[in-house]
């Protein structure tokens, strides 16, 4: 004991450098995160008036700003309605689809590097100005996002769900399934354009499989479907938690969801900074629930390696 | 009918080389059309961008511009003040990147290679952060700098990307810890044992190796600066580059000004469409040229960075 005393408290003095390196992070995350998230509780309770030399003062108004937003404001429940029910539409749609491209990327084939980058475009396409200035003139001309493509694609695509949608409703599938499932379908350029990220996520998980436990796999007789279930889909499982959260964090926060954007002008067009904490705050809380939830129901059935 | 031990394997051969070539062209059908779809709007815009206004309603000019024209990129280049913009976008974004690496490959390495006290709590802190939307604390943001009197200049980016709270900051941290944890023990120790202190061993053993990891940050980080609009419009609207140019009100007709555009003085909504997606390609021809120059690189490293639950 006596001999590891010293020993000890020199290793404790190496690792405690480590705050340090932490020094700027340690410093932005009190002052430009910490700060303005406590300070956002409490705007939320708080009415802000504006006083004429600049400057706001605050007065306390308890959760009135809540009933506001709930009762009161006739738009944000319908808003936050349907950012929510796009959230069952378009983050299993993003995962399937983001993990089906990994799978078919990590295989050698000629020009996959070539593939790979094409794929990767939509990162760089899809965020920000791209999306908006798509969106807007879309909005503008009266047209959704798909069909400001090119009417020769959209016009294909369209008929040929259509045909679909038209057989499955003459077998008597109700109609709110029928669009679930052609939604996708029609909606494929905004589908690859919201999963650029999670291919990649997904393909950095596939490629940490050890080759080692395929080859055992096969040698076994174990066929490619098998392996595929056995090894492929248990060993990304922990990477399907990462995607899942970020994909409801990109489809809550992105700048073209209408709820945020309304949030957003609630701030600054309307002045009522008490009232837009609220909604942020009853907003995000939609978003930790669902976070929680699919994280608690995934983590269940995960696998971790060692 | 019995068949001999080598008709066996000449089938059994055939079988399976059916299976794979099956797949091989189920395989290609979908990459190809995945490609189609993310290529083919692009393309689209690209040549309708070269396009006079009589082409883009002849249903007769199929990709290939009759009336080959400069004038939308003239026109778009003079709305975005694309030469002052453009310069505004470059230094702003590579001076964030730089900061954001700076912060970020700090804090990455602290959390890989220290066993300080708190670690795992102040990791949990990074991915709250990852996790927490911006939008939450925009309005505390706002007002706090705005009573620091920062607002209407790049100091609040700049001091965020400084400190770690940078655009998604979280992920890179994550991503450098991640870099950092799978290097072998070895080296640092051989390092030390030779008489290297903290700061030398950080900066002359740990980050060379780092390179890959460094520059997929560092473009990561460059494009969504690039491509930011949410932080400039909150804590700079009336900054001069190319996100906040475009989205300039009164920007979507500027097109009307010009004695080309006088025959369609009317509003319309397929050449102002033309227009604003000209100036869309005008914005993010750097990213892509930049792209086209690293692709290699990036995409191999993005595979590699391990991002492993």
């Amino acid at each position: 004991m006596n001999n590891q005393k010293p020993k000890k408290s020199l290793v404790r003095r190496h690792d405690n450098f480590g705050f340090v390196f932490l020094i700027p992070w340690m410093i932005g995350f009190t002052v430009f995160f910490l700060y303005p998230f406590l300070r956002s509780v409490l705007l939320s309770v708080q009415k802000v008036e504006f006083l004429p030399g600049g400057g706001f003062s605050t007065t306390f108004v308890g959760i009135e700003n809540y009933i506001t937003a709930l009762t009161r404001d006739e738009k944000f429940l319908p808003l936050a309605a349907g950012s929510v029910l796009d959230l069952f539409i378009n983050v299993p749609v993003c995962l399937v689809f983001s993990f089906f491209v990994a799978v078919l990327l990590r295989q050698k084939f000629f020009g996959n590097a070539l593939v790979k980058a094409v794929f990767f475009l939509p990162v760089i396409l899809g965020t920000g100005v791209f999306l908006s200035v798509q969106t807007e003139t879309a909005a503008v001309s009266g047209m959704s996002l798909d069909s400001a493509m090119e009417e020769g694609v959209a016009s294909l695509e369209t008929l040929q769900s259509m045909n679909i949608l038209n057989l499955l409703q003459d077998i008597g599938i109700p109609a709110s399934i029928t669009e679930y499932i052609a939604g996708p379908v029609e909606q494929i350029y905004s589908v690859i354009s919201l999963s650029g990220v999670q291919i990649f996520i997904f393909l950095a998980g596939l490629n940490s499989i050890p080759p080692s436990v395929y080859e055992a796999a096969y040698i076994e007789g174990a066929s490619g479907w098998v392996a595929f279930w056995k090894i492929t889909f248990p060993m990304v499982s922990p990477i399907i938690i990462v995607n899942v959260v970020y994909s409801l964090i990109d489809n809550f926060t992105m700048s073209t969801n209408e709820t945020m954007g309304y949030i957003f002008d609630a701030a600054f067009s309307n002045f009522d900074y008490g009232l837009s904490n609220a909604m942020a705050w009853l907003y995000c809380l939609v978003l930790a629930i669902f976070v929680g939830l699919s994280v608690a129901l995934i983590s269940k059935k995960v696998v971790y390696q060692s | 009918m019995m068949l001999s031990q080598q008709q066996r394997h000449i089938v059994y051969t055939a079988q399976r080389k059916s299976k794979e070539w099956g797949w091989a062209f189920v395989r290609t059908i979908f990459i190809l059309g995945f490609s189609f779809v993310i290529l083919y709007p692009l393309f689209n815009m690209l040549t309708r961008a070269f396009m006079e206004p009589q082409d883009l309603y002849d249903s007769s000019v199929l990709w290939l511009p009759r009336h080959f024209t400069l004038i939308n990129f003239e026109i778009a280049g003079n709305a975005l003040h694309y030469g002052q913009s453009f310069l505004n976008s470059l230094w702003t974004s590579t001076l964030a990147t730089l900061l954001q690496l700076f912060s970020c490959v700090t804090a990455g390495y602290a959390f890989a290679r220290y066993k300080f006290a708190f670690r795992n709590i102040l990791f949990v802190l990074v991915l709250v952060t990852l996790i927490v939307p911006p939008q939450l604390t925009m309005i505390a943001s706002y007002m706090y700098f705005s009573d620091m009197s920062l607002l209407n200049t790049q100091w609040p980016m700049m001091l965020m990307a400084a400190t770690g709270m940078g655009i998604r900051s979280g992920l890179f941290i994550y991503m450098f810890r991640q870099f950092f944890t799978s290097m072998p023990k070895e080296t640092e120790e051989a390092a030390m044992v030779d008489g290297a202190g903290h700061f030398r061993i950080f900066l002359q053993v740990m980050l060379p190796g780092a390179l890959t990891i460094l520059v997929t940050v560092a473009l990561f980080s460059f494009v969504w600066q690039w491509n930011d609009v949410f932080f400039v419009n909150l804590y700079d609207r009336s900054f001069q580059n190319l996100s906040n140019s475009i989205n300039f009100a009164g920007f979507a007709d500027y097109f009307m000004t010009y004695s080309e555009y006088a025959g369609f003085s009317q509003y319309d909504p397929v050449i102002q469409k033309n227009f604003s997606s000209t100036a869309a390609i005008m914005v993010v021809a750097p990213l892509v040229l930049l792209f086209v120059v690293m692709q290699r690189y990036f995409v191999e490293s993005v595979e590699r960075s391990g991002v492993v639950g």
